[in-house]
């Protein structure tokens, strides 16, 4: 996580300036602000001079720890690049780099989307002129564009006493793919006939090998008795006969709610992939002619992730 | 509510062993010095509540325990402290609930808000230990403990989870960093916080415990009880010569009213002002700090002339200051020591010669036959003070018990007394031949520190003395003991005493090089400990108000303290973050001078990717910019040697090119 040199940050970066890092007292920084109340008063009320050192040593204290926790945060430059695309509920990562350049060692650094309950927050160590590189999930619920537009970086070391923050606007975003889902048979190849193919994968289909299954994969191609063997789900790939070109249409798969049908053809566009098919896809207003390949599932899920929204 | 959501950034927080063993050590530390004052079942039990939550954890074993076991527990501490000490309030009670509750939160501890409420407690531990000690040694260790609890605090606060325990040492030296970084701010609020004479609200009763003194009144043993001890009773800087220890009379309380066994004070309504008196030879000043004595009295040089600020002086010159004294008090003084008190009268009621009826018969026949002897007052006093002198009398801190007739039978029986014996016997004397008299009590000697330059008067110091009155002379003070023992009034009580040890009859008696060493020493310990008094715990509103004038500024007022105050702090807390920030500067030159060059690449339209290494933003910005090649390249060079070489370099170098760079 922590590289031993650093590189001048790249572009798009954000400083934590001094102006820029807020601090505020935490709960427990208030409680501790009441003890000190209460020890002044009974300093007070006994006359009693070391209990005066005692409430003044702690409080002086707390006000020099304030300036620790601030420090831990000062001079920090926060960058973030977009992350891959995910599929709706799935989890994105972005990369997200803190470069601490020739700054004191930064302990109990927090970094978090929005320090909302359920936020994934990760906890950096970044040494003296050294930078941190770490991968920030957020949860990407709906297709479309998944904006990271700030993320919350905080200290509270050293005492947990005071909190300071800065929400850096690190402006990234990635692209969030239908959920693929779905249990309707591919359409008829334009070569082909549906009742050819079948159910069970017979006939004109090769296998291929297995892989490891991933999301997004139909879960028809799960190898279940291999699965049963060990911890990876593998799938069946196929290959050589069933190449035939199919079109996959939103019109075909009218009649249920508009996100599953988005979802649906998600699901035929990674079905038709895996099996090595020309698919193309065809929504209102646009029509990709059929191709195989990542990049052209990835063009027609990203055509699918905007359907209705691009912008 | 957002406010009470648990809080995302403290979920991964887990109480760990070092964490509990953090909190466990802190809380023993501030726990010990409490554990003599203490029925020994309350540190015992501490002990075990912390020692079965360690054990418990360190088993990984993080359940809570049952919550009727904790209120079983918590519920037996309030009658087992009531038992204790049959009360549930007031000081030493209320240190022991605290201890167990300490004991007790720590079993039940878990989750962070717990931990920080352990901790909150040690720290007002610490305080309640100031409530019985606040001596150096005390302000030292309680200076480590808190050291050791901002480590624990350190430990709390660091990263959560499953961070490395931070190893003892590390925790321990940032801990006591922070300290150090704190104590420049905690002085100035120290000197400048307004200071408010106390209390706020009732002591408890037992807040003043254990503080001994000269009394309102005088029988046989109250002084001789003081003798034992080795106790301040005050201290006093002069700003001359201090008098020769045969007039280092210090007066207190004039008693004389007798029942025919204890001397008492007399009615005497406030109202009454000091007899003025002739003032003879020049006045002594001097300050005097008196120790907490729980009494209103305080002691002068015979005699004084005015009262001290806020204190009022009595028609016999004695001086009561304005309330109890429940701390230190510093007072300036001014004396006569030279002086004629009351020549032409007494100046008192009659009963300074008046005794209780039929006591003390072979007293008065014995007083009579002088007086008829020798005729004038002055002649009398000669005969007894000869009397005492040659009747085989012995002055000693152990009399034996006088059961009967306590004047006749010490002057005719045992002849063994203390000074109150002498003083109350030679004043019965002098009435019975018909001459006023009456008993002083008080100090009489002092120990000049020469590391100090001022005098210690100790509680063994504690004297009764008389005063007779003649006409034409006033009241003139007479010491009977030093007729018996001129060495007490000479040398103190350790010349005139031989080092016996009570009924043992064993004597130890020290070589004289070793007892002088010890008193240097003890000497030495007194001058720190002195100015310790003065100006840490003696640093009240008194002193705050004169040591602020000293500097200029307006103590009466709280908004010059406060605005005093706030602008010291402000420039403390800019000085330590220029301090800290600072270090942020220092940093590696090469790297310096690398990114400065890349920012102006950057600024000219070429900014270095963050994947790129130095060669391959060479070779990129010099496919862009031919003319730029051969500079680029050198400084990529450069840097790539120094950073990346085995060999040393001068890092100026590439400072060099990167200053001479030209786009």
């Amino acid at each position: 996580m922590t590289a031993a040199a650093t590189a001048a940050a790249p572009a798009g970066t954000v400083v934590l300036t001094r102006k820029r890092v807020y601090i505020l007292p935490t709960r427990q920084g208030l409680a501790f602000a009441a003890v000190l109340a209460v020890m002044l008063a009974g300093a007070m009320n006994y006359n009693n001079s070391l209990g005066y050192v005692l409430t003044f040593l702690l409080a002086s204290l707390a006000l020099v720890s304030l300036l620790h926790t601030y420090r831990n945060l000062a001079g920090l430059a926060v960058s973030a690049r977009p992350a891959h695309p995910v599929f709706a509920g799935g989890t994105a990562r972005f990369p997200v780099r803190v470069d601490n350049p020739g700054g004191p060692r930064r302990d109990g650094v927090v970094l978090s989307e929005r320090r909302a309950p359920g936020d994934v927050v990760l906890h950096l160590e970044i040494g003296p002129d050294s930078h941190a590189q770490v991968e920030l999930p957020v949860a990407a619920p709906s297709r479309g564009w998944r904006e990271l537009e700030r993320v919350c970086i905080a200290s509270r070391a050293p005492f947990g006493i005071f909190r300071a923050w800065y929400r850096v606007p690190v402006r990234v975003r990635t692209l969030v793919y239908p959920h693929p889902a779905g249990d309707r048979p591919l359409p008829a190849s334009l070569a082909e006939s549906r009742e050819e193919r079948g159910h069970g994968g017979s006939g004109r289909e090769d296998f291929a090998g297995l892989r490891e299954y991933r999301r997004g994969d139909p879960p028809r191609h799960i190898h279940w008795k291999a699965a049963a063997r060990g911890d990876l789900l593998p799938l069946k790939q196929f290959e050589g006969a069933a190449t035939g070109n199919v079109m996959l249409r939103l019109a075909d798969v009218y009649g249920a709610h508009p996100e599953a049908c988005l979802s649906q053809l998600a699901a035929w566009v990674l079905e038709a992939e895996a099996r090595g098919m020309h698919y193309g896809l065809e929504l209102p207003g646009v029509r990709l002619d059929p191709a195989t390949g990542p990049a052209h599932q990835d063009a027609c899920l990203r055509r699918l992730a905007l359907y209705g929204n691009e912008s | 509510m957002r406010w009470l959501a648990p809080d995302p950034e403290l979920t991964g927080w887990h109480l760990s062993v070092g964490r509990l063993s953090w909190l466990a050590a802190s809380l023993a530390l501030v726990i010990a010095p409490h554990a003599s004052r203490m029925p020994s079942w309350i540190p015992l039990l501490f002990a075990l509540l912390a020692g079965w939550r360690l054990w418990r954890a360190h088993r990984g074993d993080d359940r809570p325990p049952a919550r009727w076991l904790v209120a079983a527990i918590a519920l037996a501490v309030l009658p087992g402290v009531y038992l204790s000490y049959g009360t549930l309030t007031g000081r030493a009670a209320g240190v022991a609930l605290l201890t167990l509750l300490a004991g007790v939160k720590l079993v039940e501890t878990r989750g962070l808000r717990d931990a920080y409420v352990v901790s909150y407690l040690g720290f007002f531990l610490v305080i309640t230990n100031f409530l019985y000690e606040q001596d150096i040694a005390t302000g030292l260790y309680m200076l480590a403990v808190v050291v050791v609890m901002t480590a624990a605090l350190l430990a709390l606060g660091g990263s959560p989870g499953r961070s490395p325990a931070m190893a003892v040492t590390t925790h321990l030296r940032r801990g006591a960093v922070m300290v150090a970084q704190a104590v420049p701010l905690m002085l100035a609020l120290f000197v400048l916080f307004p200071r408010i004479p106390g209390p706020l609200w009732g002591l408890p009763r037992d807040a003043h415990a254990g503080v001994t003194g000269i009394g309102d009144d005088m029988s046989p043993g109250n002084i001789s009880a003081l003798s034992q001890s080795d106790a301040v009773a005050f201290r006093v800087e002069f700003q001359g010569t201090p008098p020769p220890p045969a007039e280092r009379y210090w007066r207190g309380p004039v008693l004389d009213v007798f029942d025919g066994r204890r001397w008492s004070r007399g009615e005497r309504p406030a109202s009454r002002r000091p007899v003025p008196f002739e003032r003879r030879g020049p006045p002594l000043d001097y300050e005097v700090t008196m120790e907490p004595s729980g009494a209103r009295w305080l002691f002068a040089l015979d005699l004084p002339a005015v009262p001290p600020p806020g204190g009022v002086m009595t028609r016999d010159l004695e001086i009561l200051a304005g309330r109890h004294l429940r701390e230190r008090l510093r007072f300036p003084m001014r004396s006569y020591p030279d002086y004629g008190l009351g020549a032409d009268h007494p100046g008192t009621p009659a009963w300074v010669v008046s005794l209780p009826v039929g006591a003390h018969p072979r007293a008065r026949a014995l007083a009579r036959s002088w007086r008829e002897e020798a005729g004038a007052p002055g002649a009398v006093v000669q005969r007894a003070l000869a009397w005492f002198a040659a009747g085989g009398f012995v002055y000693t801190l152990t009399p034996p018990l006088l059961p009967g007739d306590p004047v006749d039978d010490f002057l005719f029986g045992t002849r063994a007394g203390f000074c109150e014996h002498y003083a109350g016997a030679f004043v019965v004397l002098m009435r019975a031949a018909g001459i006023p008299a009456r008993v002083v009590t008080g100090y009489q000697g002092g120990e000049v520190n020469p590391l100090g330059g001022y005098m210690i008067v100790r509680q063994r110091d504690a004297h009764a003395w008389t005063e007779v009155w003649i006409a034409g002379a006033g009241w003139v003070r007479v010491d009977p003991t030093a007729a018996v023992s001129p060495l007490r009034v000479q040398e103190g009580l350790d010349a005139a005493i031989p080092p016996t040890v009570g009924a043992a009859g064993l004597t130890i008696t020290p070589a004289p090089a070793v007892t002088d060493a010890f008193r240097r020493l003890r000497q030495a310990v007194d001058a720190v400990q002195t100015r310790w008094n003065a100006w840490v715990l003696g640093y009240g509103p008194e002193r705050q108000r004169r040591v602020l004038s000293e500097m200029g500024l307006d103590a009466s007022s709280y908004g010059t303290l406060v605005l005093a105050l706030t602008v010291t702090v402000a420039l403390l807390l800019a000085a330590l973050a220029a301090w800290l920030f600072a270090r942020r500067g220092r940093r590696d030159p090469v790297l310096g001078a690398w990114d400065a060059f890349c920012a102006r690449l950057a600024r000219a339209g070429l900014p270095r990717e963050p994947h790129e290494g130095p060669r391959a933003f060479a070779a990129r910005v010099a496919a862009r910019r031919p003319d730029l090649a051969a500079a680029v390249s050198a400084v990529a060079d450069a840097y790539v040697a120094l950073r990346y070489a085995q060999t040393e370099r001068d890092p100026e170098i590439l400072r060099r090119q990167v200053a001479d760079f030209r786009l």
